[in-house]
């Protein structure tokens, strides 16, 4: 016999993922879910953004690591609420492990919430784990072709960073084939070109960061 | 290797199914999963196949059908298949375009024995 069942796969994450949305919204806090591969400069990121907005917001840091708390431990300097979620292996964070972690937060104190996805291109796109928007990251050293071969992240992002552009011209990084390749997937993606490291292009995405939490309508 | 969360709630899904409906067997899981997913069949039939081993799902048929990405332009109304990755109307070339499906991500039926 058959049955019909018509249900959606990841249902569970999905309904999670709408209480957390409610959740913050009335607690009118932002959530950013920062996706990228291992060593695009995710954490380096956050650092920099951490000390900019100290004074400003009150934010927050969900890590996701498939183990150790390696990430979290550089934030630790800055002292503000973090929550290390090892994922014991899988390749992504669900909305079940953020609404956990969230629940660890005195969330009437907080502005925004950066959540650092577990490093991996292709798996993080495919779950809503409540964020207002994700934000993926790209480096020069992992090549131009990213967008092309993985391109729902950068289908479902609200805006892309390209970091290590100090680094470009030691790459094989073809600038003109990834802007070509990008037009296709999401011409409408706003691309940020930074080097966290050397604190080129932070300011634009601190404005967007900005900008996003006014429009999420947080406390301040 | 996401498939191995996307089958695990596949067959806690159907057990569900199969237990309210009195099915001692799984025979078949009839799924649509849309192009735009990363999703491999094949790492799906490996992942069901270790998740249902000593269950009624065991050797069950996943019958997977990939729905194509399609998208209405919201300039000029057209509908149409997204071919290679690209997100532009095929007739006026604007990209403010609303989703009509290839996300899918859904469990259709079941097939099985009482």
């Amino acid at each position: 016999m058959e049955i019909a069942i018509m249900k959606a796969v990841l249902e569970e994450n999905s309904d999670r993922a709408g209480e957390i949305k409610e959740l913050l919204n009335k607690k009118q806090i932002l959530l950013l879910n920062l996706i990228s591969s291992p060593g695009s400069g995710k954490t380096t990121l956050l650092e920099k953004t951490v000390e900019h907005f100290k004074d400003k917001y009150s934010i927050a840091v969900i890590e996701g690591d498939i183990t150790t708390a390696r990430d979290a431990e550089r934030l630790e300097k800055y002292r503000i609420p973090l929550v290390v979620i090892n994922t014991d292996g899988a390749c992504h964070l669900n909305s079940m492990s953020i609404k956990k972690a969230l629940m660890q937060f005195d969330l009437d104190y907080l502005d925004i919430i950066f959540i650092e996805n577990v490093g991996n291109l292709v798996c993080p796109s495919e779950f809503d784990i409540g964020e207002n928007a994700k934000v993926a990251m790209l480096s020069t050293v992992e090549g131009d072709d990213k967008p092309a071969k993985y391109p729902l992240l950068f289908r479902e992002s609200e805006l892309l960073i390209l970091n290590k552009m100090d680094l470009e011209p030691y790459t094989n990084f073809n600038k003109e084939s990834f802007y070509k390749d990008l037009e296709k997937i999401n011409k409408n993606l706003p691309v940020i070109e930074t080097s966290c490291t050397k604190n080129e292009g932070l300011s634009e995405w601190f404005e967007w960061v900005g900008r996003k939490a006014i429009d999420g309508g947080i406390k301040k | 290797m996401h498939e191995l969360t996307v089958v695990s709630n596949i067959f806690k899904i159907i057990l569900e199914t199969a237990e309210s409906n009195n099915l001692s067997k799984i025979s078949k899981v009839s799924l649509k999963v849309g192009r735009q997913r990363h999703l491999a069949p094949d790492l799906m039939k490996f992942a069901f196949d270790s998740v249902s081993k000593n269950t009624i799902a065991s050797g069950a048929f996943l019958d997977i059908d990939r729905v194509d990405i399609k998208m209405k332009c919201l300039s000029c109304g057209l509908e149409f298949t997204v071919k290679d990755n690209t997100y532009l109307c095929i007739s006026c070339g604007s990209a403010e375009l609303e989703t009509i499906s290839g996300k899918d991500l859904l469990i259709e039926s079941i097939e099985g024995e009482v």
